[in-house]
């Protein structure tokens, strides 16, 4: 199947043939001079941070103060205090639900809007446009529409709408666990707009003969999405898995302008922690060495990432 | 045929129950912002406003600087988008048509700097910046803007490019054309859906982008939609819910009324990007 | 050529949008400051607004000059250490309204202010003594403007509670009544911010004598007597929201003016809160705020009543000497001078801190500025200017929050804040 434009180059030599260069190579005339601004920008943005991040962490560097000594005490810091393990949890909660239900969700609605497409019905643009929507609203927004939604006096809808039903009042924000659930939900709302596009680009990749063939093979619903669509769309499935996944891992300020992290620390995420950290406890080194860890959580999600696309996006 | 009908309002109800989910917090939003302060506590909440209160927005407009946040993101965004052009296409170009030595290599690496966290590379810089006295800096800014959004722009047109037959090129280079010519001349045309994609792509991530202008900029009169609505959060001198609310909804109507101009243009160009690639 | 052409174009558009070109605002005609949205000319308040752009613009005629403000990011200890970090970096703006807590910090960095106060015929003494004290450094020089100042205490509606309670059992006592009648208990900031910690926090903490900080700045507030009443005032806390006599959800606010949105939707009859609340309690309530009072804040058993102080201090960095009047024209006619105070000060519902706008005529001092007064000068308190500040008043906030929201026992959650706040530092006995 065709590769994704996500995903790395085959192993394979790609079948495009590059056009016959002269032998005089000059430099010039290779494919460098075209590359400089990006590589400049790359290396300014990316790679003179990460090596100041790595030096910060091993400081005890204070946003405030000028002076500060090289140590290691920002990971003892880090690994032993109360806070650290929990706050790893609840990222690992979000981040997994966030990911396992935007996946779903945006595998379901792309399925049915592929679906009524097919049966000429009319509505898709306007679902189509309506999930599309929440993927353009800066997360800031979005938290504070949230935050609306999830009002605990007797003056939120949401609240209303479940007590009409005999349930509540809830408290979506002030019970810990509560709060988890209500900021990944949220996010999920957000996020499922993105996954939907991958996915609904991924089922207009999928023959219509094959499914029909299947179809006319006797397979049932059920057995054409698990033997004919599935592993066309396998590749687009992994590709939005891992991107998702990161941009879970990376982001803040939904959660921000939710709960702040709270009630307590009940909804502190990685990137927020370290945003709180260093902004607001001024502490530079202990954030710089939780950057650390989510830099490292980064790069083994991309070795993942690469090990496993190597081996499915091959054409075989 | 009976199937398909009940299908077809399976289908129906399942559109009817996405559409709800998806647009009723931001219903919800609206309701409020068009409501009086005495209108948001009442209980029950209505779900329609009784009074329309049309002044909320006139005074968010006026007191809040919700229209400079909107005219900073418009900057910050417009000059992402053609810088991340000027430089990725040229790049993507060389990938596809050049030959090159580690050239899988090479673009793995840039593949791997986008999966590193904003959070991450923006606090060193919050310090250079800070050194260089450059905070707030739009034009530096953008870069960083840009940086974040390069690497999948990147990827993105060289997949496209790769699928754009190579005979068009050796056409043009018969006829006396150099690289540069053909790029210009003969590819761009035809990848202007590609383009198009890229720069939605670039556009929608970074209108939302938040952690590089919230830790750069230190200035709240010179923040982003993106990050300044966190500030009308909270003032002293007035409940804000509706004002916040009503600045809210300011602040997403021109994605809005964007994506309900170039909704069709906007799957088009996304999916056929996606799967080209 | 052609696509040279075009990028030059692109560049072009470039320069405009990301503003390359425009004039950099640190020229020689442009008095840059920081202030908070409600004090600046942004405020959604409409006299307010008013009242500071008129201002501004005598001032720049006056002067030639053109004003330009910054506004304070939303979390103050947030904006006050970036703030600290431009001032120790020399990127200041020109003047700041600076929070009055961290006042201290700022000394080094900011202008000595005794000429400008002569030139003026502005008289320190006027300002009430807790204001001097922040205004005057070390070296016995002028450094700040004190501007307004605030502090906390309970707000109730006489007409649902005859007497304000005056322990914090007495306070839980009227609080089951309210409960039993169908309304709200005791309303009272429980999440992370720093209207927790000064609110719901210090004042039962300072009443049992204890303290943050000791003399040199160091924390001590998780050692030996301290924690027990630090742990006193969680466990007080803890078993009123068991009891259902706080609401669970005080556990997201964490500043005062978020009980606003409580009052509004008028179940909540009593509540912590600070003073700057008034006006907007007033313009809440209409008519119904005839019947509300307001005392100082409960104590737990034993101990005296204390309420912490809060304030906002104008400090001037320029060290160009025009910009210098500019500015403290401007800062007195506005909010500092005797009229200048008053008006606004009235306008906005604020305490003033000069003894003469106290007794000028003009002076509205709101419904409650005799109690206001009174609790200030019996009460009030600072808090300690150490740079720890911040990470101990966000580690207690954070832990009485997972106190109330029921994630954490008190002793876990004083004890985690405490191993958090001292982690790396020397035992000293």
């Amino acid at each position: 199947m065709s590769n994704t434009s996500f995903a790395p180059e085959p192993k394979k030599k790609s079948t495009i043939k590059t056009l016959r260069e002269k032998a005089n190579t000059r430099f010039r005339d290779t494919a460098y001079p075209w590359l400089i601004p990006l590589s400049i920008l790359l290396i300014a943005i990316f790679l003179y941070p990460i090596f100041e991040i790595i030096r910060i962490s091993f400081t005890d560097m204070n946003l405030v103060e000028q002076d500060f000594s090289y140590t290691f005490n920002s990971y003892i810091q880090l690994f032993s205090l109360p806070g650290f393990w929990p706050m790893l949890g609840t990222t690992g909660f979000f981040v997994f639900f966030s990911v396992a239900f935007q996946l779903l969700c945006g595998f379901v609605i792309a399925l049915l809007i592929v679906r009524g497409e097919g049966l000429k019905l009319r509505g898709t643009v306007i679902v189509r446009t309506s999930v599309l929507v929440a993927w353009a609203i800066p997360g800031v927004v979005i938290g504070v529409i949230f935050t609306m939604l999830y009002d605990e006096t007797s003056a939120g809808i949401l609240n209303h709408f479940l007590s009409q039903m005999g349930i509540g009042p809830v408290t979506f924000l002030s019970d810990p666990t509560l709060a988890l659930l209500s900021v990944t939900l949220a996010n999920i709302w957000r996020g499922t707009a993105f996954s939907m596009i991958l996915m609904y680009a991924g089922l207009q990749t999928v023959s219509k003969q094959l499914v029909e063939a299947a179809k006319i093979d006797g397979a049932g619903a059920f057995q054409r999405l698990r033997n004919v669509i599935l592993p066309t769309i396998t590749p687009i499935i992994l590709v939005n898995l891992i991107i998702i996944s990161i941009d879970t891992f990376n982001t803040f300020d939904m959660v921000m302008a939710l709960t702040q992290g709270g009630p307590g620390s009940s909804t502190e995420v990685i990137a927020l922690s370290i945003y709180n950290t260093i902004f607001q406890e001024f502490n530079l080194g202990v954030g710089a060495a939780t950057s650390i860890i989510l830099l490292l959580i980064n790069i083994s999600m991309t070795m993942i990432y690469l090990k496993v696309l190597g081996k499915k996006g091959d054409p075989s | 045929m009976r199937k398909e009908k009940w299908l077809k309002v399976a289908l129906y109800a399942s559109y009817i129950f996405i559409v709800l989910v998806f647009l009723f917090p931001l219903f919800w939003t609206l309701s409020i912002s068009l409501k009086t302060q005495q209108e948001i506590f009442e209980v029950p909440p209505s779900l329609i406003p009784t009074s329309f209160a049309f002044e909320n927005y006139l005074q968010v407009l006026e007191t809040t600087p919700i229209l400079t946040y909107l005219w900073n993101s418009f900057r910050l965004v417009g000059s992402t988008v053609i810088v991340t052009l000027l430089i990725a296409v040229p790049a993507a170009f060389a990938l596809s048509r050049y030959q090159m030595k580690h050239k899988s290599k090479f673009l793995v690496i840039i593949l791997m700097t986008q999966m590193i966290s904003a959070v991450v590379i923006t606090i060193p810089l919050y310090r250079l910046y800070a050194d260089l006295d450059m905070l707030n800096n739009f034009a530096l800014i953008v870069l960083v803007y840009v940086a974040v959004v390069l690497p999948f722009s990147t990827w993105f047109l060289k997949n496209y490019f790769d699928t754009l037959p190579v005979d068009l090129d050796e056409a043009a280079i018969i006829d006396g054309c150099t690289k540069r010519q053909v790029l210009t001349k003969i590819l761009l045309p035809v990848a202007k859906p590609g383009i198009i994609s890229v720069l939605i792509l670039v556009a929608v991530q970074s209108w939302s982008q938040f952690v590089i202008p919230f830790i750069l900029i230190d200035d709240a009169a010179l923040y982003p939609v993106s990050v300044g609505v966190i500030n009308l959060q909270e003032t002293e001198a007035a409940i804000t819910t509706h004002y916040l609310a009503a600045g809210s909804i300011l602040s997403i109507v021109p994605v809005i009324i964007l994506f309900l101009l170039l909704q069709r243009y906007i799957v088009g160009a996304l999916t056929t990007g996606a799967v080209k690639g | 050529m052609k696509t040279f052409t075009k990028y030059l174009l692109g560049i072009g558009v470039l320069v405009v949008l990301t503003g390359c070109a425009d004039v950099s605002a640190d020229e020689e005609d442009t008095l840059t400051w920081i202030t908070n949205t409600a004090d600046s000319p942004d405020s959604p308040d409409e006299d307010t607004n008013h009242y500071v752009n008129e201002n501004i613009e005598m001032i720049e005629n006056k002067y030639g000059l053109s004003m330009q403000h910054d506004i304070h990011t939303n979390n103050i200890d947030e904006a006050m250490a970036r703030l600290q970090e431009q001032a120790t970096t020399g990127r200041a703006p020109d003047m700041a309204l600076i929070d009055g807590f961290t006042f201290d910090r700022f000394v080094d960095d900011l202008q000595p202010l005794d000429e400008l106060f002569e030139e003026y015929e502005m008289d320190i003494n006027d300002f009430l003594p807790f204001a001097q004290d922040v205004m005057v450094g070390d070296d016995g020089h002028i450094y700040g403007i004190y501007f307004n100042t605030n502090i906390r205490n309970i707000f109730y509606d006489e007409t649902i509670i005859p007497e304000p309670p005056e322990t914090w059992d007495e306070a839980m006592t009227i609080s089951e009544e309210l409960v039993d009648q169908g309304y709200e208990g005791l309303a009272m900031p429980l999440g992370i911010d720093e209207g927790t910690a000064v609110t719901s926090l210090w004042p039962m903490f300072w009443g049992q004598g204890g303290e943050l900080v000791n003399e040199n700045g160091e924390r001590t507030f998780g050692k030996g007597d301290n924690y027990q009443y630090m742990l006193n005032v969680f466990e007080a806390i803890d078993q009123g929201v068991e009891q259902g006599l706080i609401p669970q959800r005080m556990a997201t606010l964490g500043k005062e003016n978020d009980l606003n949105a409580e009052v509004a939707a008028g179940q909540t009859p009593m509540f912590f809160g600070g003073s700057f609340q008034t006006g907007t309690v007033e313009d809440i309530l209409g008519p119904e705020f005839e019947n509300w009072e307001v005392a100082p804040l409960p104590t737990l058993e034993d101990s005296e009543s204390t309420s912490t102080i809060g304030g906002w201090v104008w400090g001037i960095f320029t060290e160009d000497e025009e910009k210098q009047h500019a500015a403290f024209e401007f800062l007195k006619n506005t909010f500092v001078g005797k009229e200048g105070m008053g008006q606004y000060t009235s306008m906005r519902g604020l305490q003033p801190v000069r003894e003469s706008v106290y007794e000028s005529e003009e002076f509205d001092q709101g419904p409650f500025g005799d109690e206001y007064l009174e609790i200030l000068e019996e009460e009030g308190r600072d808090r300690p200017a150490s740079l720890e500040y911040s990470s101990i008043s966000l580690q207690l906030q954070t832990a009485i929050s997972e106190v109330v929201s029921g994630r954490k026992s008190p002793e876990q959650a004083l004890d985690d804040a405490w191993e958090i706040a001292t982690f790396g530092e020397e035992e000293t006995e």
